[in-house]
């Protein structure tokens, strides 16, 4: 049987991370493979799982009416995309995202990971550095588009 | 300078050749001398003053490839009086052209380097020329990146020759807008996020940016992240122009004059004024 | 015919022998342009003799203001620098460059055909001979060189005047390295010396050119009391500056100033007029204006002064780069005190003092920079003192 240790500590979102914290991981993952087309989440839905894109591109839409879907980013190789918030609600998502070429990811299962980090909290401490980073870098790309520098 | 031209303000006349839509506010022209003799040569990153008669002038950038010395090509958008008669020439009009004006891009010093080129909306019209010439000298280039956001798909220039560099083998082309409808298979992001994908090594780099200011600050930030030095890239500056000999003044950026000492610098002679405000 | 003098060499002529000098250089087919009073102003006009120089009046000069005098003797050159300089000889404020005629779809270009004026100027201060090598080096000495001034600086003949200790209310040339007694860039140098019931010029030669407009006016050697007691004239004025600017690094003082409050404080004074700018003897920017007559065939290309106070001076499509007037003072005065040392090797302030005195609400470059100076130290102090 594959052992995603390997897998897991070669993603840019885990590197660094201390060998003893892979194997937890490791028993939340799971491989997917999303066609072209596919959808990996839905608007609505409930987010229950943690996307990290080993291969492909993925776009993040957000569907209007009148426009049809509109896309807000894409994303590929080495991001990563959920939400690890553990609130106590059901966390649901924004928008859809679809696989554009044939994308395969790395899953992760939100509640497992909740649970392995609710009795490690050196594993969610590390976690969370990660999480609050790849939310920053969103956030900073999100501002930059919002400020629409090809304006004149 | 024009060859024997003993006044740098007297414009010599070219005809439109051709003229093509790129978007809904950008055109490219092709002109060329009447009578066709002389060629006019020209370095990538340079451009020259177009004038529209009684119009006045704008400063355009020359989009051409540099080898096509006998045809000069602009690519001109349409956010003025005078850019506007400009892009309303027909073929067979007549413009003046004053030039070639400018630092160029440093593509011979880049022999033995990885390329790396990130452009934004018409920014990548003064980077045409700099990119035929590493296509043509393929060999001497190490890895060759391109880079281009634009804020729509609509808004991307040269479409149709974007998708046959995408064909090349020995070419990475990224495309990515700010937003896009489905029917986009490009990236959808802001250009900075596609340059930590990007391939070169950062040892043996030469990064050339044009765009709008904010998009060239935020890249040069990623750039330097990528462990690229200032002195490895280089920036392609835009500033009110009207003579391009550097004696009107109006193109003053600090100690600079835009149109002579740039419009390319390298980014770490400039760095000091690259944040300063209102300057 | 007396044999010519050598240049360097210093001489002795009679006020009343004066007349004769303008003479020769007016025989030579120079058109003479020199101070005279129009209208109640000091300008810089057309002169056909001494009479049309403004003998026996002086100027009293403070920030924004300028006030004309009766002297008690008749002094030739017994004032300061009015609000123009020669710059509008040698850098025309609104010159026609080219015109082109259209026929169909083409056109073509018709260069000017034009009578480039050969001038004398009569009258020059040693700020303002600063002020033309400044130039020089703007549209001379860089990559590409401006014909129209070329042509007009290479013809002009120079008869230079030092200042004679009146009216330098707002001079600062001592501070600027540029004056009061002329030393370069003339054909002739004079100073008045006005000693009891005396009324001589000790004139310095320059050049040959100026050598030989003197064969024809009567002169002397001067004699060593003669020579001293000019000096003594200079050595007077020098003493009597009513400016002085420190400008011992004051290009980093600058560079290191963008964000200072003081520009905010000078913003809210300021018009942004541009009259420094239209006074200045080094200022060169120029607008580029096409226009077409009505018929819309013919077309002229025009140069005109420019003045970087205007938000259209640096308008790119979008917007200004330089929005609020802050940035167009900063821009100004950084530029003569600080850039123009990186893009011409020197200052682009003379110390004449025109922007001060026609400044309509007298911001005095000099208290500008005391003002960032003196206060640099203290704001670093806020930064970094106990909170």
């Amino acid at each position: 049987m594959e052992t995603f240790e390997p897998l897991l500590a070669d993603q840019p979102f885990f590197r660094g991370i201390d060998p003893s914290h892979l194997k937890d991981l490791a028993a939340c993952a799971s491989r997917e493979k999303y066609s072209a087309g596919q959808f990996l989440c839905r608007a609505e839905e409930e987010a229950t799982a943690f996307f990290l894109i080993l291969q492909g591109r993925v776009s993040i839409e957000i569907f209007s009416a009148r426009r049809g879907p509109v896309i807000l980013q894409t994303m590929g190789e080495g991001d990563v995309l959920g939400w690890l918030g553990f609130q106590e609600k059901p966390f649901h998502w924004h928008w859809d995202a679809r696989a554009v070429d044939l994308t395969r990811v790395l899953t992760l299962e939100v509640g497992c990971i909740k649970a392995k980090c609710e009795a490690d909290h050196d594993l969610g401490y590390e976690i969370m550095k990660r999480f609050v980073q790849s939310l920053a870098k969103a956030f900073r790309e999100r501002s930059l588009q919002l400020t629409d520098m090809f304006q004149a | 300078m024009i060859e024997n031209n003993p006044d740098p303000m007297l414009p010599e006349i070219f005809e439109v050749k051709r003229l093509q839509r790129e978007t809904a506010d950008t055109f490219t022209l092709e002109l060329t001398r009447p009578g066709g003799a002389a060629e006019f040569s020209f370095a990538p990153g340079q451009f020259n003053m177009l004038y529209a008669f009684g119009r006045g002038e704008a400063p355009i950038s020359i989009s051409g490839a540099p080898a096509r010395s006998d045809t000069l090509v602009h690519t001109v958008r349409n956010v003025g009086n005078v850019t506007r008669a400009i892009c309303k020439s027909r073929p067979g009009a007549k413009l003046g052209v004053r030039g070639p004006f400018g630092a160029p891009w440093p593509v011979a010093e880049m022999a033995g380097q990885d390329v790396v080129i990130v452009a934004g909306g018409l920014g990548l019209a003064p980077l045409r020329p700099a990119i035929y010439h590493f296509l043509e000298h393929r060999a001497d280039y190490g890895n060759f990146e391109l880079i281009y956001g634009a804020r729509t798909p609509a808004d991307l220039l040269y479409r149709r020759e974007l998708e046959r560099w995408r064909g090349r083998f020995d070419f990475r082309v990224h495309a990515t807008v700010d937003t896009a409808g489905a029917d986009w298979r490009g990236g959808v992001g802001v250009v900075t996020t596609v340059i930590p994908r990007a391939r070169f090594d950062p040892a043996n780099t030469i990064a050339l940016v044009c765009g709008p200011q904010l998009m060239m600050r935020y890249t040069v930030m990623e750039l330097l992240g990528r462990g690229l030095t200032p002195a490895q890239i280089y920036v392609s500056m835009e500033r009110h122009m009207k003579c391009g000999l550097g004696l009107c003044g109006h193109c003053q950026w600090g100690p600079f004059f835009v149109c002579k000492d740039g419009p390319v610098f390298r980014y770490d002679t400039v760095k000091d004024w690259f944040e300063r405000r209102e300057v | 015919m007396a044999t010519p003098v050598p240049v360097g060499a210093n001489l002795v002529i009679e006020a009343t022998d004066f007349p004769q000098l303008l003479a020769a250089v007016d025989r030579l087919g120079y058109q003479m342009v020199g101070p005279t009073l129009r209208d109640g102003h000091l300008i810089y006009g057309d002169l056909t003799g001494v009479a049309d120089l403004p003998a026996g009046w002086t100027d009293e000069q403070e920030a924004g203001a300028f006030r004309l005098k009766r002297r008690d003797d008749q002094a030739l050159f017994g004032y300061g620098v009015g609000q123009q300089s020669w710059k509008q000889f040698l850098f025309p404020p609104h010159h026609l460059l080219w015109r082109a005629a259209r026929r169909g779809d083409d056109f073509q270009m018709i260069p000017p055909a034009e009578a480039v004026p050969r001038y004398a100027f009569i009258g020059v201060r040693s700020c303002d001979l600063h002020a033309m090598a400044v130039q020089d080096r703007v549209f001379l000495q860089g990559r590409h060189v401006d014909p129209v001034y070329q042509v007009r600086r290479e013809q002009a003949f120079i008869l230079a005047v030092n200042c004679g200790g009146q009216g330098c209310g707002t001079c600062f040339c001592v501070s600027m390295g540029t004056g009061p007694r002329a030393t370069f860039g003339f054909d002739l140098a004079l100073t008045e010396v006005l000693p009891e019931g005396k009324h001589y010029f000790l004139v310095e030669v320059g050049t040959d050119r100026g050598a030989g407009v003197l064969q024809a006016v009567p002169q002397r050697a001067a004699g060593a009391a003669e020579i001293a007691a000019a000096a003594s004239v200079v050595a007077a004025t020098a003493a009597n500056l009513g400016r002085q600017l420190d400008t011992q690094g004051v290009k980093e003082l600058l560079y290191r100033s963008y964000e200072h409050p003081r520009w905010d404080e000078v913003a809210a004074r300021c018009l942004n007029c541009g009259n420094c700018t239209w006074v200045c003897p080094t200022c060169f920017c120029h607008t580029i204006e096409d226009v077409t007559d009505l018929t819309g065939m013919v077309a002229e290309r025009w140069r005109r002064q420019d003045v970087c106070f205007t938000v259209d001076y640096s308008y790119l499509h979008g917007g200004s780069i330089r929005p609020s007037p802050r940035s167009r003072y900063r821009q100004w005065l950084t530029h003569k005190l600080a850039t123009w040392f990186d893009q011409f090797g020197c200052s682009g302030c003379v110390g004449c003092g025109r922007c001060i005195t026609w400044c309509p609400v007298g911001i005095d470059i000099t208290e500008e920079i005391r003002a960032i100076r003196e206060t640099e130290a203290s704001l670093k102090e806020t930064e970094h003192g106990d909170l």
